[in-house]
Order: C-alpha cells, then sequence, then structure tokens
C-alpha cells in the first residue's frame, strides 16, 4: 500500500475521530456549566 | 413513538462498523486502477468529505436564508453548525487533495482550478466565521452571516464547476478520466459517502447541541449582570 494512501485515510480518520472526540467534550463541559449556573 | 429516543451509543457504534467496513473494502478488496495503480484507493477517503462539504455549505446557506425569512434561531445554529461541519470537510479535502496531487502531479499544489476555487471556498467561510466573531449583538449577527453567506455560496459551484470551466488536471468521473470505476469500486465508494454521511449526521447534531447550549449560558450569564 502506498504511503499517500495511509496518509490521507489517516488524515480523514484522525480528523473525524478528533472532531467527535472535541464535540462530546464541548457539550460535556457546556452542560456542567449550565448545571452550575443553574444551582446558582 | 413518543417513547422513541435518540440512543448516541447505539448510532455510533452502527456508524463505527459501518465505517471499517467501508475502509476494508476501500483499501483492501476494490482492484488498482490500471492508470493509477494503487494511489486511486485516496479517492475513497477524498470524494466523501468532498461530497459532505458540499452538502454542509448548501445546508448552512438554505438554513441561513430560512433563519432570514423567520428569525428563529434554531436555523441560524443550523447553519453556522454546517458553516464548521463544512470548514471541516473542506480542509480535509483540501489537504488530502494536496497529497493524492503530490503522489499523481508530483508537486502538493499548482494552483489547479479546482484546487485554487476550493481554496477560495474555505477562505470564503475562514470569512464567514470572522464576520460572526466580529459582530456583537445576537439578531444583527445571524442576520448579517445569513446575508454573508449566500454570497460565500456562490464560491461551492464555483469549485464544482471548475474543471469545467478552466483546463484542468483534476480527474473527472463523468468522462472517466484516469478513473474508469469497476462495479467494486462504486460500492467502495457509496459505502465510504453513506458511512461519511452517518458521521456528518451525528456531528452536525452535536455541534447544533453545542450552539443551543452556548445560547443559553449566554442569556444566563446577561441576566446575572
Amino acid at each position: 500500500m502506498p504511503i499517500d494512501v495511509l496518509e490521507v485515510f489517516a488524515l480523514y480518520w484522525v480528523t473525524m475521530i478528533g472532531f467527535v472526540a472535541w464535540i462530546i467534550k464541548a457539550n460535556v463541559d457546556l452542560e456542567k456549566k449550565l448545571n452550575k449556573k443553574g444551582e446558582q | 413513538m413518543e417513547n422513541m429516543e435518540f440512543r448516541e451509543d447505539i448510532y455510533l457504534g452502527f456508524t463505527a462498523v459501518l465505517s471499517a467496513l467501508a475502509s476494508y473494502y476501500a483499501l483492501f478488496l476494490t482492484p488498482a486502477d490500471v492508470e493509477m495503480g494503487e494511489l486511486v484507493r485516496i479517492f475513497y477517503f477524498h470524494l466523501p468529505p468532498a461530497i459532505i462539504c458540499y452538502a454542509a455549505l448548501l445546508l448552512s446557506v438554505a438554513t441561513g436564508l430560512i433563519y432570514i425569512k423567520t428569525k428563529d434561531y434554531r436555523y441560524d445554529a443550523v447553519s453556522e453548525s454546517g458553516a464548521l461541519l463544512g470548514l471541516v470537510y473542506g480542509l480535509v479535502t483540501l489537504i488530502g487533495g494536496a497529497i493524492w496531487a503530490n503522489a499523481t502531479w508530483g508537486v502538493y499544489w499548482n494552483w489547479d482550478p479546482r484546487e485554487t476555487t476550493t481554496l477560495i471556498l474555505w477562505f470564503a467561510y475562514l470569512g464567514y466565521f470572522l464576520l460572526r466573531m466580529s459582530v456583537e449583538n445576537p439578531e444583527r449577527r445571524a442576520s448579517s452571516a445569513a446575508i454573508f453567506n449566500v454570497l460565500a455560496f456562490l464560491t461551492v459551484p464555483l469549485s464544482y464547476a471548475s474543471f469545467i470551466l478552466w483546463p484542468s488536471l483534476h480527474p473527472r468521473l463523468s468522462e472517466g478520466g484516469g478513473l474508469g470505476l469497476t462495479p467494486s469500486m462504486v460500492q467502495a465508494l457509496v459505502m465510504n459517502i453513506i458511512a461519511g454521511l452517518f458521521i456528518f449526521g451525528y456531528l452536525l447534531k452535536k455541534t447544533y447541541d453545542r450552539r443551543l447550549k452556548l445560547d443559553s449560558l449566554d442569556s444566563l450569564l446577561r441576566e446575572g449582570e
């Protein structure tokens, strides 16, 4: 398998998995902030 | 129907299995191309993000226009989410395309019409976010962003039709220019597009949720002032 194919494959999947992880964390963090504000 | 709720774990699990199968099919089960050889496999990870980028931006401009008509912030939230995803998928398309260009043409970037117009598209939507960041008032921000979105979206058909309008080295499916696809290649491509759309659906929902939470937090902070 040429390295270029693996590079594009890795680029696509690292970006997708990274974005999924980031957006889940961002939502969890915001949920916590909202709950904290709601309690105040 | 009322008891049906979005099961994130099942959705993500299904998407992961589908994506793994689609990737395996594309990498190991499809034949090499007569002209490009094994490099044709880049295509399965380059075309899906390009299609999803265009789809995300179409959704963004359409919901932006609905916002102008209805003034409902949920449409502005979808529009912003679509634009953000368009930017991410656009970046993957641009970098993946540059890697493919280097492998086939010998240079990462040669200002080919498709490369250039897609770069213009990307910067147009970067401008969309710079505009959003520069306007303080939420209503003015949403309205001006929706209007800017219409102008920025003009770069989408320009990018799509670039290799018809100008001479280009970019492979084209319609005329089989370097890409005479066999049935199994088409199957692999369709599988990867469908898997990509499932991921896009999840990202769109979560990006939209994040925006709504940011809005709620913002209004709570304003109330506290």
